[in-house]
C-alpha cells in the first residue's frame, strides 16, 4: 500500500510555526520517503552520477558525430544544417608522407579502391599511395629513349582497369600512356580523320576509358563534346556534347538570327554549349559529366549521367549546386566521382564544397568548404572515392584530405541504395534510423510514406507523407483509401444521416412557410377587424 | 414589393436575404435603411480567419503556401485591399453623383463578399474529405462563388448609388484604377520614408562618430 503523508496527523498546529520550514520539519515532511528527492547533498550526488551514467550510456549507444557546418537543401530549397555524412579524418601532404612536399598537384585517381595515384605535376612525378595512406611508389624521372619525360603540363591522370596510367598532357597536346610500373609505353596525339577539321583543337585535359577500351578525352576549349578514340587509335567521333541552356536571351538571339541577313549573321555571336569540365565512369559503363558554369542550373543538367548515345538520363529536382546568392549562381564544378553504391560526388571549385547526390539525382549532403582548417580547401582540384572514404586534392595547400563516412552516412548509403533498387522492406529500418538522427532529412519521410503505402499501412503512410512536406500525391492516395474504407464500414450511418438531413431541410422550409402564412393571416384579420 | 414582414426583418438578417433575393434585398436595405456595420465587420473577420485557415490548417494536399505568413501579411491581402476598394469607390462615385455614403458602401461590398466566404469555408471543410484528384469540384465551387460575389458587388453598388448599367461599369473600372493609384502611392511613399529614415540614421551615426 502506498505510503501517504498527512501533515496534520501529528498534534495540533503550533500557530506561530504554521507554514514555516520548522513546522513542516516537525511533521516529518523532509524525511518522508515520498520526499526523498529533497534531501540534501547526498541526493545531489546521487542525481549527478545517475545523470552522467545515463549520458554516457546514450553516447555509447550512438556513435558521436562532431558538430560541423555541413548543410543540405530541404524540400523548400532552403539550406538547413544537416547531420554529417562524411567527416574530415586526416590530411596528408608530401612532407608528412616522406616524399617531399607536393607542388601544385593537378589530379588524383583511385584505382580499384586500393591505390591512390596523385599527379604531382609541379614536381614532374606521380606519387602512389595505398589504402592506408602510406607511399607505395613514386614514379619520377620517366625516360623515353634517353630523354626525360616532362609531365609538368599534365592536367589529368587516369588508370585503366588493366593498370595502365594515362596522363593528359595539356601543354604538349598529347596523352601519355605508361604501364603499371611507370614505364613509358606510347603517346596518343591528334588522330588523323576527315572529321577533324583544322579549327578543332586537340588539347586533352582528362581521359576515361570504358569497358571495351574506347578512350574518351575532354579537350580544352572544345564545344563538340569528348573525343572518342578506340583502342587502335582510330577516331570514332564526339560524345556527350552539352546542350545549350534555353534561356530568354537564347530564344531572342535565335529569333534575331532568323530575321537577319547573311552578312549580319556572320557578325552575330552564336550560342555554343559550354564544354563539360570533368567526368567519371561507373562500373556499368555510364559516364557522369560535370560542367563548370550554367545560367540555369536546374534545366541545364550541370551534372549528367550519359547513356551510350550521349544523352542525359539523370533527372534534376532542383538546382545543381548552391542556390543563387543575390541572383548569381556560385557553383562551378571541377570534378566528379562515383562510388560503388553509385552516389555522385561533385566538387565545386569555387567554394571547395562537395555535393553528394544519389543516383536518382536527389541531394544527400554537402560537406567541405573553403578555408584553412582540415576539411576545407583553398583550391580543390580533384575528388575521388576509396572504399567508404572520399579523398580530395588541394593544389594550393598541396595536400590530400580524407573524409571518412560516418554512421549516419552508412545508414544513408545502405538505405538509399536498397530503396533505389526497389527493396523497400529492407530499407525501412535504415530510414527510421536516419530520421532519428536527422529529423530534417525529408527524403526519408517521403521514402517511408511510399514504403508504408506499398505495405498497405495507409495511416502511417499518410502521416509520413505529411511530415515530408512534399508528398501530396501519396497523401492523397492514402487519404482516399482510408476514406473509402471508412465509408464502407459506416455506410449505414452516413446514409441515414443524409436522409435525415434532407428531410429536416425540406420539413423546416414547409414549417417556416406555414408559420409565415399564419402570421400574415393574423395580420390581415387584425386589419379587417380594425376597419 | 414584399410586404411589411420584410420591413420588420432585423438588420443582421439582410445579408442572408440578399443571398436569396439579391435585387430585392439591396433595394429594401436601402429603402428601410437597415445597414448593419456589425454584420459587415463580422464578414470581414470571417474572411481574415478563412485566409489563415487556408494557409496553414487546410488539409495537406490543398496547400499552396509553405512559407511563414504573418498576421500583417494576411490583413494586408484582405482587409486593407477591401478598405482600398471602398475608399476608391467612394471617391469616384461621389464624383459621378452617387448617392452612397462611405459606411453604406463598406457594408454593401462586405455583404457582396458573403458567397465567396461561405464557399471558402465549404472548401476548407471539404478539403479533409476530398482528395487532390477531386479538387476540381472545389475549385469550380469557389470560382462560381467568386463570380457570384463580383456580380453582387456590381449590383449592390448600382442600387446604392442609383446608377444605370453604363455608369456602374464605368464606376467599377474607375474603382480598379483608384486601387492601383493607391497602391502606387503606397509604394512610393514607403520608399521615400525608407530614404528619409536612412538619411536621419546616417546623420545621427556621423555625428555620433565625430563626438566620440
Amino acid at each position: 500500500m502506498r505510503k501517504t503523508l498527512n501533515i496534520y496527523a501529528k498534534g495540533h498546529m503550533a500557530k506561530k510555526l504554521y507554514g514555516t520550514f520548522d513546522w513542516y520539519a516537525q511533521r516529518g515532511v523532509f524525511t518522508h520517503p515520498l520526499m526523498k528527492r529533497a534531501r540534501g547533498i547526498n541526493m545531489k550526488k546521487r542525481r549527478m552520477t545517475a545523470f552522467f551514467l545515463g549520458v554516457s550510456m546514450c553516447l555509447a549507444a550512438v556513435p558521436a558525430s562532431p558538430v560541423s557546418a555541413d548543410y543540405r537543401y530541404n524540400q523548400f530549397d532552403e539550406p538547413v544544417p544537416a547531420q554529417s555524412v562524411y567527416v574530415a579524418e586526416a590530411s596528408y601532404n608530401g612532407k608528412g608522407l616522406g616524399v617531399g612536399s607536393f607542388n601544385a598537384p593537378s589530379d588524383l585517381y583511385v584505382y580499384d579502391n586500393s591505390l591512390i595515384y596523385i599527379l604531382d605535376s609541379g614536381n614532374n612525378r606521380i606519387v602512389v599511395l595505398d589504402d592506408s595512406f602510406q607511399v607505395s611508389r613514386v614514379l619520377e624521372d620517366i625516360s623515353v629513349q634517353g630523354e626525360m619525360l616532362d609531365i609538368t603540363g599534365a592536367r589529368g591522370i587516369y588508370v585503366s582497369p588493366a593498370g595502365d596510367i594515362y596522363l593528359s598532357d595539356l601543354k604538349n597536346n598529347r596523352v601519355l600512356v605508361l604501364d603499371g610500373q611507370g614505364r613509358y609505353q606510347k603517346e596518343i596525339t591528334r588522330p588523323d580523320s576527315v572529321l577533324l577539321t583544322d579549327n578543332i583543337t586537340f588539347a586533352p585535359r582528362n581521359v576515361v576509358m570504358d569497358t571495351v577500351g574506347t578512350l574518351y578525352m575532354i579537350s580544352e576549349n572544345s564545344t563538340q563534346g569528348a573525343y572518342m578514340i578506340d583502342s587502335n587509335g582510330e577516331f570514332l567521333g564526339f560524345y556527350g556534347r552539352n546542350k545549350v541552356d534555353v534561356t530568354a536571351s537564347v530564344v531572342f538571339q535565335a529569333l534575331m538570327r532568323e530575321l537577319a541577313s547573311e552578312a549580319q549573321r556572320a557578325k552575330m555571336s552564336s550560342f555554343v554549349p559550354v564544354e563539360f569540365s570533368n567526368f567519371d565512369i561507373d562500373e556499368e559503363g555510364f559516364i557522369y559529366t560535370v560542367t563548370a558554369y550554367s545560367d540555369a542550373p536546374k534545366d541545364s543538367a550541370m551534372i549528367r549521367k550519359l547513356n551510350p548515345l550521349g544523352e542525359n538520363i539523370l533527372l534534376s529536382y532542383r538546382d545543381w549546386g548552391d542556390e543563387p546568392d543575390g541572383g548569381k549562381y556560385n557553383t562551378s564544378y571541377v570534378d566528379v566521382a562515383v562510388d560503388d553504391n553509385r552516389f555522385i560526388y561533385a566538387l565545386d571549385g569555387n567554394t571547395g564544397r562537395i555535393f553528394m547526390y544519389d543516383n536518382t539525382g536527389f541531394q544527400v549532403a554537402i560537406f567541405g568548404g573553403s578555408g584553412s582548417v582540415r576539411g576545407t580547401f583553398r583550391s580543390a582540384t580533384a575528388v575521388d572515392t576509396i572504399g567508404n572514404r572520399v579523398v580530395v586534392l588541394d593544389s594550393t595547400k598541396n595536400n590530400v584530405t580524407v573524409f571518412q563516412q560516418t554512421y549516419f552516412g552508412e545508414q544513408i548509403a545502405e538505405g538509399l541504395s536498397l530503396y533505389n533498387q526497389g527493396m523497400l522492406e529492407e530499407s525501412l529500418a535504415y530510414f527510421q534510423e536516419i530520421t532519428t538522427m536527422d529529423a530534417n532529412f525529408f527524403y526519408a519521410y517521403y521514402a517511408m510514406a511510399e514504403i508504408y503505402y506499398d505495405q498497405g499501412e495507409y495511416g502511417l503512410s499518410e502521416e509520413y507523407a505529411k511530415l515530408s512536406g512534399v508528398a501530396t500525391e501519396i497523401y492523397s492516395q492514402s487519404k482516399k483509401i482510408l476514406r473509402n474504407d471508412w465509408l464502407r464500414n459506416h455506410f449505414a450511418g452516413v446514409f441515414f444521416t443524409v436522409i435525415l438531413a434532407a428531410l429536416l431541410v425540406l420539413g423546416s422550409a414547409r414549417v417556416r412557410d406555414a408559420k409565415r402564412k399564419d402570421k400574415m393571416l393574423l395580420a390581415l384579420k387584425e386589419r379587417r377587424s380594425d376597419l | 414589393m414584399k410586404s411589411g414582414f420584410y420591413a420588420n426583418m432585423p438588420k443582421w438578417k439582410y445579408p442572408l436575404y440578399i443571398l436569396r433575393h439579391p435585387v430585392d434585398g439591396y433595394q429594401e436595405m436601402k429603402n428601410n435603411r437597415k445597414f448593419s456595420m456589425k454584420a459587415a465587420n463580422l464578414i470581414l473577420l470571417a474572411w481574415v480567419i478563412l485566409s489563415i485557415l487556408n494557409w496553414g490548417y487546410i488539409d495537406f494536399d490543398f496547400r499552396t503556401n509553405f512559407y511563414e505568413v504573418s498576421l500583417v501579411q494576411v490583413l494586408l491581402t484582405t482587409v486593407v485591399i477591401f478598405a482600398m476598394v471602398v475608399v476608391a469607390n467612394w471617391c469616384f462615385c461621389t464624383l459621378m453623383d452617387g448617392k452612397g455614403r462611405m459606411h453604406e458602401i463598406w457594408i454593401c461590398v462586405a455583404y457582396a463578399l458573403l458567397p465567396y466566404i461561405i464557399c471558402g469555408y465549404i472548401r476548407f471543410f471539404f478539403s479533409f474529405v476530398l482528395v487532390s484528384d477531386e479538387a476540381v469540384f472545389l475549385t469550380y465551387l469557389v470560382s462560381v462563388s467568386g463570380i457570384w460575389s463580383f456580380l453582387l458587388f456590381l449590383l449592390g453598388l448600382s442600387i446604392l448609388h442609383d446608377y444605370s448599367l453604363s455608369k456602374t461599369i464605368a464606376s467599377f473600372l474607375l474603382t480598379v484604377l483608384g486601387v492601383f493609384i493607391m497602391l502606387f502611392f503606397a509604394v512610393l511613399v514607403s520608399g521615400l520614408l525608407v530614404q528619409i529614415y536612412g538619411f536621419f540614421m546616417t546623420v545621427y551615426s556621423e555625428i555620433s562618430y565625430r563626438m566620440a
